[in-house]
């Protein structure tokens, strides 16, 4: 309750502000990634492939986002998943999608991406998917692609502010 | 087993700690009686509430092996069957507080709508009660815990003169308002157990939008600091941790005569005596406490000559409708956390637009997910990727809206809980079985609610993202379980009377979800609050009386 307390009174007097000082310093910074569930290759193909779905571009990519082993500890906590992801990603190899130059892989993505209700749709569905939350919840998507700066402190909630918006 | 049998006699034992628990005994104990409760659990800690974590700290704190305190009890912890392919989402909290620590605050009154619904249609029995017996009681409960809101009175959802100041609607909010107004459906302030300024010693609201994982300074309702915290500081409030009820008591007078429980942890039995129990472990817990609680005279369960408890389970059917709407395509992206969730709410209006229905009751919508979210789960909905990809979830991006409506499911002798012929838990006891499932009346119902749904877009010229007609969120999923142990007149047909107390066993009020008699299409906690009020006042004066 005192702690409670504390931080009410904070809120008050402080502007909105990035909370992220208040005890979770020491896991602010990223820790080094490491792969827990693919191999080297693998891992360097599940990042050319997570940069061409959401590529960089004045915001950084999936790549950047190291969406790559966003998906790795997906597959690592479910492993039903996971031997999924392998099969995709040997498939996709196959398909000569990583010897391929960047106009291949997009003409490979462009064609799965249309052949809905086949299971090359469902690999790249099932890649996108993972993607979009990889990206979408990290940092780089989320606070620099998307302009998200919220769960902060706030004074007060203004809402809308445009007449026009309204009955 | 040794079974260790403490030879005090309580004076009332409440059973739970929840929105009905906490009522019972910070409303017992204000006036001055003495109350022991056995909660299934201990106090969260809301130091440690993941509140102020980001998405992707929360990810880090992820990979690194930590967890959010776990508030939800694990199911195979507790484990329940239901009758397939009708899976029930059952989400029950065991410790302080139970779910109103992270429950969705909307609080809503109940209208003479809700209570004589049944008495107007004649599906199943009549409410024993009407909104001037429950209103004070509302008044009550909104000055003594704070629900922000509107005073915007209409027939189906009452307004009040105690509601705190609303949360300002976002843009994507007010568009839908104007939007829905053009279809001839009004659209008013939400009300929420939100305290938008200092309240009773309650820290105000912060707005940053992540109640569901536990407030960190209590800037909303729950059970814990707004009843038990104050229930203690009278001295008269005893609270049992750990204590997962297994069976009431029958005494040889045909009284209530006391409570048998489990240490969760130690599984060790034990048994308290009282002179009067209050049951309010949530709908299905205390269902389950009531069925398994058999004897001689009671050999379906204690109260239960009437036959109704465990059935005649009801809740709501939802579903979420998405789109984007066109004035704020590619606008920049603002902070539209707020109260968390939706500020607005769209009271039941099918009984007065002059259209006939071929179906019962109504429906009402909230409206979450509207504006700026801590992620962007609509992409998989857009074809595509790569660059134009990227574009086009950032233009839709701050221009998300939603619909979330509620429908009412009518109550039905078949949706029902059983505790027969299951599985025993880990302390031995039978655990539940629920069968479930709706009817011809809510599929007709949720037709509708997708053309209005659809509509309100529609006239918003939103985007709509790809919906399949029809699908519905789970059962159980709108954690507003009611009706398994109902009140009513007719005690051939009830459990209860009007004031939550059992028609076969005077000591024993039962004062949780399951008492409603039907469910409405509105979130009840509000309307438990109340009631639990208003039967402890019964209980305190009865006492005084030296009736009980």
């Amino acid at each position: 309750m005192q702690a409670s307390a504390t931080l009410a009174v904070a809120a008050s007097t402080l502007p909105a502000q990035d909370h992220s000082q208040h005890g979770l310093t020491q896991i602010e910074t990223a820790a080094p990634k490491k792969a827990r569930f693919f191999n080297k290759q693998e891992m360097a193909l599940l990042e050319q492939l997570v940069e061409q779905i959401i590529p960089r571009s004045d915001t950084p990519g999936a790549a950047d986002a190291k969406v790559h082993y966003f998906v790795d500890l997906q597959a690592h906590t479910n492993k039903k998943l996971g031997s999924q992801l392998r099969k995709d990603l040997a498939w996709v190899r196959k398909q000569g999608f990583a010897k391929g130059d960047a106009a291949k892989q997009v003409e490979l993505l462009t064609a799965w991406s249309k052949q809905k209700g086949t299971s090359s749709f469902g690999v790249f569905q099932r890649l996108k998917d993972l993607t979009i939350d990889g990206y979408y919840g990290s940092r780089e998507g989320l606070a620099q692609e998307l302009g998200w700066n919220a769960n902060t402190f706030l004074r007060e909630f203004k809402g809308c502010t445009h007449p026009e918006h309204g009955v | 087993m040794y079974v260790q049998n403490a030879p005090e006699v309580h004076d009332v034992i409440v059973i739970g700690s929840g929105a009905a628990g906490g009522m019972a005994a910070w409303n017992l104990t204000r006036q001055g009686v003495n109350v022991t409760l056995l909660d299934a659990g201990t106090r969260f800690r809301r130091e440690e509430f993941w509140t102020h974590v980001k998405p992707w700290q929360w990810r880090e704190r992820v990979e690194r092996g930590m967890a959010p305190p776990q508030i939800r009890l694990d199911t195979n912890e507790q484990p329940y069957s239901w009758k397939d392919p009708n899976y029930f989402e059952l989400i029950r909290v065991w410790g302080r507080g139970g779910k109103t620590n992270i429950w969705g605050r909307v609080a809503l009154r109940y209208s003479d709508l809700d209570f004589e619904g049944p008495a107007r249609d004649g599906w199943e029995i009549p409410w024993p009660i009407r909104y001037k017996d429950i209103a004070p009681y509302y008044d009550k409960v909104e000055q003594e815990i704070g629900v922000c809101g509107g005073d915007d009175d209409q027939d189906s959802l009452p307004g009040s003169r105690f509601h705190l100041p609303p949360a300002a609607p976002r843009c994507g909010e007010r568009l839908l308002q104007a939007a829905a107004k053009r279809q001839g459906i009004s659209i008013v302030n939400q009300r929420r157990a939100v305290v938008t300024k200092p309240h009773n010693g309650h820290n105000p609201c912060h707005y940053c939008g992540a109640c569901g994982r536990g407030c960190d300074v209590s800037a909303f309702f729950n059970s814990t600091d707004y009843l038990l915290d104050p229930a203690e500081k009278t001295g008269k409030l005893k609270i049992i941790d750990n204590a997962v009820v297994a069976r009431i008591l029958l005494g040889e007078n045909g009284l209530a005569s006391g409570v048998q429980y489990f240490d969760r942890y130690t599984k060790q039995e034990r048994v308290i005596r009282g002179k009067r129990i209050v049951l309010g472990a949530s709908c299905v817990d205390s269902t389950r406490i009531l069925l398994n609680s058999k004897s001689a005279q009671y050999p379906t369960g204690i109260g239960n000559s009437s036959g109704v408890i465990g059935s005649y389970l009801c809740e709501q059917v939802r579903f979420h409708m998405y789109g984007f709407v066109p004035e704020l395509l590619g606008t920049k992206t603002l902070n539209d956390d707020g109260i968390g969730g939706e500020h607005i709410y769209m009271p039941r209006f099918n009984h007065r637009d002059g259209k006939k229905r071929d179906y019962l009751r109504g429906y009402g919508s909230q409206f979450w997910g509207i504006g700026a979210q801590p992620g962007a789960a609509y992409a998989k909905q857009l074809d595509g990727f790569g660059l134009d990809f990227k574009k086009a979830v950032k233009r839709r991006y701050p221009a998300l809206v939603a619909l979330h409506p509620y429908g009412e499911t009518l109550p039905r002798k078949e949706n029902r809980i059983t505790v027969e012929g299951t599985p025993l838990d880990k302390y031995g006891v039978p655990t539940m079985r629920i069968e479930y499932n709706i009817g011809d009346n809510e599929k007709k119902m949720i037709a509708e609610m997708y053309d209005m749904a659809e509509g309100v877009l529609r006239a918003a010229k939103a985007e709509i993202l790809p919906f399949q007609r029809g699908w519905l969120d789970n059962f159980g999923s709108a954690i507003h379980e009611h009706g398994t142990c109902r009140m009513g007149e007719d005690r051939r047909r009830s459990a209860l009377n009007g004031f939550n107390q059992m028609h076969d066993v005077k000591n024993l009020f039962v004062v949780d979800g399951s008492a409603f008699t039907t469910a409405s299409e509105k979130n009840p906690t509000l309307t438990i609050l109340a009631l639990a009020w208003r039967s402890t006042d019964y209980l305190a004066e009865e006492m005084r009386k030296g009736n009980l």
